[in-house]
């Protein structure tokens, strides 16, 4: 039996939600305090009366390097608890994703205000890697969305796909008597054929494309349910909750494969970059503390 | 996952195998530092960047370090890092001027800069031509065109010495950083020869002459300044005397202006003017006149300073005017131009001349005018030059002869020279012994004015002499009215020695009438008021005389 994730926001996605407001807020009140320097040419900021502060060994840049530094490593622990069995009661894997997400944006931001885009040697190379593990992440994230899966963030198979799919349909028929053709309707808001694009970068631009129509769809569907039936309100909102779950899952289903697939590809993207970016990130460290840049310590 | 890894390790060999530890290039001159090799040499390990490391290269700078000084001998600018940041690229500048370089506070050097020093740009000092000791820097890799070290603080070694080598000491006992002229802190009076009156004005030209020696491009002359002799004024000064007074020239002159002369000191006999007679009292500037150089260039005869009084009136004399033949320093007058002198003139003089004044002939010409003068030049010799003519043209055939001294002597004016006889009028008898202005009567009343009468004086008797015969003998035929006179009397007396009675008249005497005196027969008779003696008588007979009228005449 797989539980529908209701639309109701739980305690850890508000913290979540507070966290990445106060972590955004923080992050451009640095950007702004460091902007005069940060958008100073390269071969004036020796000369900018911040510099002392604000270059990568100095008081404020060291640490956002050590804290962005510190961020990425925590980040990996996701990977600990996904591959460590002794982990697997640590909470549900998708608390965890968030938290890797987050420790995945907010650790290489910092670095960005670490590295003040003065990017040379090998650490180039763990920065972009560190960039392109970001970049990929949040694609990875998207890509993650389109895969079906249960409330512990696990992947569902395609018998529990189908079993999900006919429950849904009895559920909007039983509770709310929706008859075939608006069951039909619902199925289609957001999909309406097999994607066939063989080209990865062209399927996920028209995967977004799909997903805004999609959204359009539901939204003009929504404001059209709404006014026809008159429901309560928190019927209404189950009713509706049930149609987008509905819908996103057959389509879903009808790309599952080629999603699937893309996820493949993308792990193998992923965790090269980041395993390149730490261990240059270690190297990188060990020279600095090697010369004497420990920071306050 | 092992794909993963695998892929990330030959990704990271792949990347080492070309990129480098470094966070950035090092700037152009530690190029040579660059290469994970070379990390050490700037960096300590646990140590970030030292500054003694640094020294190891930067020697000289060490050095300054050490003996405090320099910028760098600060404190605050001990920490190279801190001021000459690395690893930003190859075209970054070292040294960096937080303000420009030209706000740059050059008294952190422990060298201010003062006055013109504060205004120039830094590479107008610091350039390879100023560099002192250029060897050491090269040997330490010092790129000369870019290093701030070399200078010396002593001014000749960037400034080129203006009075090459002539001074010992600093420049800045006498100049000042504001400017190199005028020498603001020089004081002539600290040197040997301290300036006083007239030469504390002087410039300085004026006695430190330019030598131009070519020695420096921009700078190819200097002024003397050492090595001028001073101890006599002509060291400098010509001597317009010529030695004549010695070489003390304070003894008549002073610093205070040469025209200034010490009078009391001063002996104008020493000079090749001497001063003689009325000379002696004049005031110099009466000669040496104010505006005008006191030298006096021509002084030998006296026209070099007085005027000619005389127009040139004797620039054809042998002498050409020299003033010294005629007059003396002792005075313009009287003139020294003896009577001898004037012997040997083309009027020599004589008689009365003799005791005439000078100025009575030489009379002043345009008296009170601004070309008063005396009359030195006559038109002619002759008497008439000077002399009024009172004669009118009365003695015009005379003066055509010989002029006045046809009669006048030159003795005086009334010794007549003139022989009576050559005239009409011979003198004869008493009339010798007449002044000549019993005859020679003026012609006019008026007494300033008077013209006597001489040729226009006419010969007969009765106009000199009265006719006591009131004109009982006026001829009646060929000279009608004229008494002749000399029919019966002579100039030697009055007498009528010439008449002879029997043959001048018609009534002969004889018989009785040869013992009768004249008078019996001719008696005086008053005629209208005119006594006179009746020698015609009106008849001849007998009658007449004897009749019967008592009177003769038978009035």
């Amino acid at each position: 039996m797989v539980n529908i994730i209701p639309r109701r926001k739980r305690p850890f996605q508000i913290f979540l939600l507070f966290l990445y407001m106060f972590s955004v807020i923080i992050y451009l009140y640095l950007v702004y305090d460091g902007w005069s320097y940060y958008t100073t040419p390269m071969l004036q900021r020796p000369h900018h009366e911040v510099y002392r502060l604000f270059k990568p060994g100095g008081l404020w840049g060291h640490g956002y390097g050590i804290i962005g530094s510190a961020m990425i490593l925590v980040m990996l622990l996701y990977s600990a608890r996904k591959r460590i069995r002794k982990f697997a009661g640590l909470g549900s894997i998708s608390k965890w994703l968030d938290m890797h997400i987050y420790f995945g944006i907010f650790g290489p931001l910092l670095v960005i205000l670490h590295s003040t885009l003065k990017i040379h040697g090998l650490v180039a190379v763990s920065f972009y890697s560190m960039i392109a593990v970001a970049l990929s992440g949040i694609l990875g994230r998207y890509l993650y969305l389109h895969i079906p899966r249960n409330i512990h963030g696990h992947e569902l198979s395609l018998k529990e796909i189908s079993e999900t799919r006919h429950r849904l349909t009895d559920e909007l028929a039983s509770k709310f008597g929706l008859d075939e053709e608006m069951i039909r309707q619902i199925k289609f808001l957001t999909a309406s054929k097999k994607p066939t694009r063989k080209n990865a970068l062209v399927f996920l631009i028209g995967l977004l494309i799909d997903d805004f129509r999609g959204w359009v769809s539901f939204r003009k569907f929504k404001r059209e349910y709404a006014a026809r039936q008159n429901l309560p309100l928190d019927q209404l909102k189950m009713m509706l909750s049930l149609a987008r779950e509905k819908a996103m899952l057959e389509r879903r289903v009808l790309i599952l494969h080629r999603v699937q697939q893309l996820f493949h590809y993308w792990h193998v993207i992923h965790k090269p970059f980041a395993i390149i970016m730490i261990l240059i990130m270690f190297i990188h460290v060990i020279v600095a503390v090697t010369f004497g840049y420990t920071w306050v310590f | 996952m092992k794909s993963s890894l695998f892929i990330a390790i030959y990704f990271f060999l792949f990347t080492c195998s070309f990129a480098q530890l470094s966070p950035g290039k090092l700037a152009e001159p530690h190029a040579l530092l660059e290469g994970i090799e070379n990390c050490n040499k700037c960096h300590r390990l646990r140590k970030r960047v030292s500054a003694e490391k640094c020294l190891l290269c930067h020697k000289i700078l060490g050095q300054r370090i050490a003996a405090h000084k320099g910028l760098h001998a600060n404190k605050d600018y001990q920490d190279c890092s801190s001021c000459h940041v690395e690893h930003q690229g190859k075209k970054y500048q070292l040294i960096w001027w937080k303000n420009g370089a030209d706000q740059f506070n050059h008294d952190l050097t422990g060298y201010h800069l003062q006055g013109k020093h504060a205004q120039v740009k830094c590479r107008q000092c610091h350039q390879e031509k100023n560099i002192t000791h250029a060897a050491k820097l090269l040997e330490a890799k010092k790129d000369l065109d870019h290093t701030f070290l070399g200078l010396d603080r002593k001014c000749l070694s960037c400034h080129e010495d203006e009075h090459r080598g002539q001074m010992k000491e600093s420049c800045l006992q006498c100049h000042n950083m504001g400017a190199w002229k005028p020498a603001s802190k020089f004081d002539h009076s600290h040197t040997k020869y301290p300036l006083t009156g007239k030469h504390a004005d002087a410039k300085c030209e004026k006695c430190h002459a330019l030598i131009v020696d070519n020695k420096f491009s921009t700078d190819k002359d200097f002024r003397k300044f050492t090595g001028i002799a001073f101890s006599e004024c002509t060291n400098c000064h010509k001597d317009f005397h010529n030695n004549r007074f010695g070489k003390n020239c304070q003894n008549c002159h002073s610093t205070r202006g040469w025209n200034l002369v010490n009078r009391e000191k001063f002996d104008h006999n020493r000079t090749a003017y001497p001063l003689r007679g009325r000379h002696t009292t004049l005031k110099c500037n009466q000669c040496h006149l104010p505006g005008r150089p006191f030298k006096i260039a021509h002084y030998e005869k006296c026209k070099d300073c007085h005027a000619d009084y005389h127009r040139g009136d004797f620039l054809q004399r042998p002498q050409h005017g020299d003033c010294e033949e005629c007059h003396k320093v002792e005075g313009f007058k009287p003139s020294a131009f003896t009577i001898a002198k004037h012997h040997h003139s083309k009027f020599a003089l004589a008689g009365a001349h003799l005791a005439v004044p000078c100025n009575a002939c030489h009379v002043k010409m345009h008296k009170n005018m601004p070309n008063e003068t005396m009359r030195f030049k006559f038109r002619s010799l002759e008497c008439s030059a000077c002399h009024k003519n009172p004669h009118g043209n009365r003695v015009d055939k005379y003066l055509a002869l010989t002029g006045c001294e046809y009669c006048h002597s030159i003795s005086s004016w009334h010794d007549m020279i003139l022989d009576h006889d050559k005239t009409k009028f011979p003198l004869q008898g008493r009339h010798k012994k007449v002044a000549c202005y019993k005859c020679h009567k003026p012609a006019n009343k008026d007494k300033n004015t008077k013209i006597y009468q001489f040729s226009s004086l006419s010969s007969q008797c009765q106009n000199c002499h009265e006719d006591i015969h009131y004109g009982q003998f006026k001829e009646k035929t060929v000279k009608k009215n004229v008494t002749r006179c000399d029919r019966c009397h002579s100039p030697v007396d009055w007498l009528a020695g010439k008449f002879q009675h029997n043959r001048d008249s018609k009534f002969k005497i004889d018989g009785a009438h040869q013992s009768v005196g004249c008078r019996q027969c001719h008696p005086k008779v008053t005629i209208k008021g005119k006594t006179f003696r009746l020698y015609k008588l009106l008849r001849t007979d007998c009658k007449f005389c004897h009749g019967e009228s008592k009177t003769p005449l038978g009035f």
